[in-house]
């Protein structure tokens, strides 16, 4: 655009020069303008083919030629702004920030994801400060990389390279990447738990019944023996829920949701609270489930897999409880106008759904585990998780279960307040696209 | 001034903003990371925090002598001289800040053993998360010279106090069911008041915030009504 403006001036100018020479009558200086008009065009000396050759003696013909590179200058500096509009929309579509500053260190690109990386105030202004950083001794010729690692919650990790960019001979600035790890990480992190968790909850059972036999071999007392086959019973037991539990999960996994049928939301509520209203008089703990009377809302869902999944974290929920407290079922239709208009999805399909919810009042979820209870196997407090018999997989079935039925897990929770799990899955009417 | 001198002024101007909402950035990861050490008991992460804590004096030292240099050789008037002097007022209350994540860090080696209740530790977590949002909101109304965003951090302020009241009530109710020692209850509470004193801080900037945006401070309402009263007092 400034050079499109710097040229039309400086055509107008000519101009004027243009008419001051004609009047003069000026022929040799009138060609070497000519030739400085032509620079201004950027069409090197001569006119192009087709057009009449410059008529030196008529103001009109000056006029018409200055007109033509001015129009010719206009479209340039249109074409180049569509282009530097098109690198900026396409720089956006990127998954990572990037961000190239000139050889003084001004900033002259940036994409959307790296102005929100660099524009923050809390702990990811530590980004932005290593992006100048880095950019500052890439400038001088030195490519760097850093990864700054964010506490959160969310932990965070990211990435941030810069590159000298140079010309032919000379720097002509440089360029900084930032890309978020987080997810990478986690993925290595899942991992390597995951073969160690599961290699641990395994062998602790079975080395303990291989200890309990050698015992029992060596026993007279009848009273301890007894007691040792009660133990060997009890851990054989915690074997098969693992692999119960094990052959769950990968039933869930590979079936998918296979029989779906209407299914009331609430008297399945009434169900899994009367299926562990023993459980819960044990632990002290009331469940208080809606009116079974209640027909709606209707889910469109696999019944047998719902009931499991809603059946879990009642289980939870039961379990880190205090004695006393309550623990409640709701199920609740939501719809797009409960959203803030942000969140809400574009296309129709998803405007109803129902929120299945299960609140407890107990010790809650350190805020750093929220993102990982999801996990096979993982355990928040691995000493009383396994006083409690879990198999460390309830919370793996339902996340299936609800990714299954198109669904997602939402979880709020707090350390000594108390924890809730939504399962917002979509409501029946969809059944037609499911 | 040149043009060019006055370019060079600005530019250093920059760079010290920049330097505080780099400070900003690690007082907030700071509050993060201490705590996750605190709750999780983890020493040597404690011990890291210590470390870091270095780098923020360093940093803070560095700005503190571009505010100096600026003031000794362009001589600042009008509101140049007062963001000088607010960025002066405002590395010493960041960097006073990266002290107490320093003092809850300490605290976590001298916590050793003890077995946090959830209801303790869920406040913990609510207190780490409204003083980042407070140092972050901070930080926000400053680099956005934002006098509005400022008058709210009295507000957010209200609610880190109230929750800590509510946090040394359960850590001596905690105490009294026998769940940790006196010692280590005393050294909780004192850890809930470095907290406290963290929202204070921000709060600070937002107030020197205000200063630079409309030449107020809360102050200056007592000021005026001392020099009344002296006023009064010499009649």
């Amino acid at each position: 655009m400034i050079a499109a403006l710097v040229a039309v001036a400086a055509a107008l100018a000519v101009a004027l020069v243009a008419v001051f020479l004609l009047v003069r009558g000026r022929s040799s200086a009138a060609e070497r303008l000519e030739r400085v008009v032509h620079r201004f065009a950027g069409e090197g000396e001569a006119p192009r083919p087709g057009e009449a050759p410059l008529d030196h003696n008529s103001l009109d013909g000056w006029i018409t030629y200055l007109e033509s590179i001015a129009t010719t200058a206009a479209m340039t500096a249109n074409l180049a702004e569509r282009d530097r509009a098109r690198w900026q929309l396409a720089m956006n579509e990127l998954a990572v920030g990037v961000v190239l500053v000139d050889e003084d260190g001004n900033v002259c690109a940036s994409n959307a994801l790296a102005d929100e990386m660099t524009s923050a105030r809390d702990a990811m202004a530590l980004v932005g400060a290593g992006v100048t950083q880095l950019l500052e001794s890439a400038r001088e010729g030195q490519a760097r990389s850093r990864t700054v690692r964010l506490t959160g919650p969310p932990p965070r990790v990211i990435e941030i390279s810069a590159h000298p960019v140079s010309g032919d001979s000379h720097a002509l600035g440089a360029v900084a990447v930032m890309a978020d790890r987080t997810d990478g990480v986690r993925v290595d992190e899942v991992r390597r738990d995951f073969v160690a968790n599961l290699s641990h909850e395994l062998r602790t059972p079975v080395g303990a019944i291989a200890l309990l036999s050698e015992t029992l071999a060596g026993e007279d007392d009848a009273a301890v023996r007894t007691r040792l086959v009660d133990r060997i019973g009890a851990e054989a037991d915690r074997v098969r829920h693992i692999i119960e539990d094990l052959l769950e999960l990968s039933r869930v996994e590979l079936e998918g949701s296979m029989r779906q049928e209407s299914v009331p939301v609430v008297p399945l509520l009434c169900e899994v609270a009367h299926q562990y209203s023993e459980h819960a008089r044990q632990h002290d703990v009331s469940l208080v489930s809606p009116d079974a009377a209640e027909q709606q809302p209707v889910l469109y869902a696999d019944r047998g897999q719902l009931l499991r999944a809603v059946g879990n974290l009642v289980d939870n929920a039961i379990k880190y409880s205090d004695p006393g407290s309550e623990v409640h079922l709701s199920a609740a239709l939501g719809s797009q106008d409960d959203r803030p208009p942000s969140e809400a999805p574009a296309d129709a399909d998803e405007q109803a759904w129902v929120d299945v919810v299960v609140a407890d009042k107990g010790i809650g979820i350190p805020a750093d585990e929220t993102e990982r209870v999801f996990e096979r196997f993982y355990r928040v407090d691995k000493a009383r998780a396994r006083a409690t018999g879990g198999t460390g997989l309830g919370l793996s079935i339902v996340r299936h279960v609800v990714m299954n039925h198109g669904g997602e897990v939402m979880l709020q929770t707090r350390e000594g307040v108390g924890t809730t799990f939504t399962l917002r899955l979509p409501a029946e009417h969809d059944k037609a696209s499911a | 001034m040149t043009e060019e001198v006055r370019t060079e002024f600005h530019q250093l101007m920059d760079e010290v903003r920049a330097d505080l909402v780099q400070m900003g950035g690690m007082v907030a990861e700071g509050i993060s990371a201490v705590s996750a050490a605190l709750l999780a008991g983890d020493i040597g992460g404690a011990d890291q925090i210590i470390t870091a804590d270095d780098e923020l004096d360093l940093l803070s030292l560095e700005a503190e002598e571009k505010c100096v240099q600026l003031l000794a050789l362009q001589q600042p008037v009008a509101v140049d001289l007062r963001t000088i002097l607010t960025d002066l007022r405002m590395i010493s209350e960041i960097e006073r800040s990266g002290d107490l994540v320093t003092n809850i860090a300490k605290a976590v080696a001298r916590l050793h053993g003890a077995e946090l209740e959830p209801r303790v530790r869920g406040l913990i977590d609510r207190m780490r998360e409204q003083a980042v949002k407070l140092t972050a909101r901070a930080m926000d109304a400053y680099a956005e010279r934002d006098a509005g965003l400022a008058s709210v951090l009295n507000d957010m302020d209200d609610v880190l106090d109230d929750l800590h009241n509510e946090y040394i009530v359960s850590v001596f109710a905690s105490h009294e069911l026998g769940k940790i020692s006196i010692q280590h209850a005393v050294q909780l509470a004192v850890v809930g008041r470095f907290y406290e004193r963290i929202g204070d801080h921000a709060v600070n900037v937002a107030e020197r915030v205000e200063f630079l945006v409309t030449g107020e401070l809360p102050e200056h309402l007592g000021a005026n009504r001392a020099r009344a009263r002296r006023e009064q007092d010499e009649k």
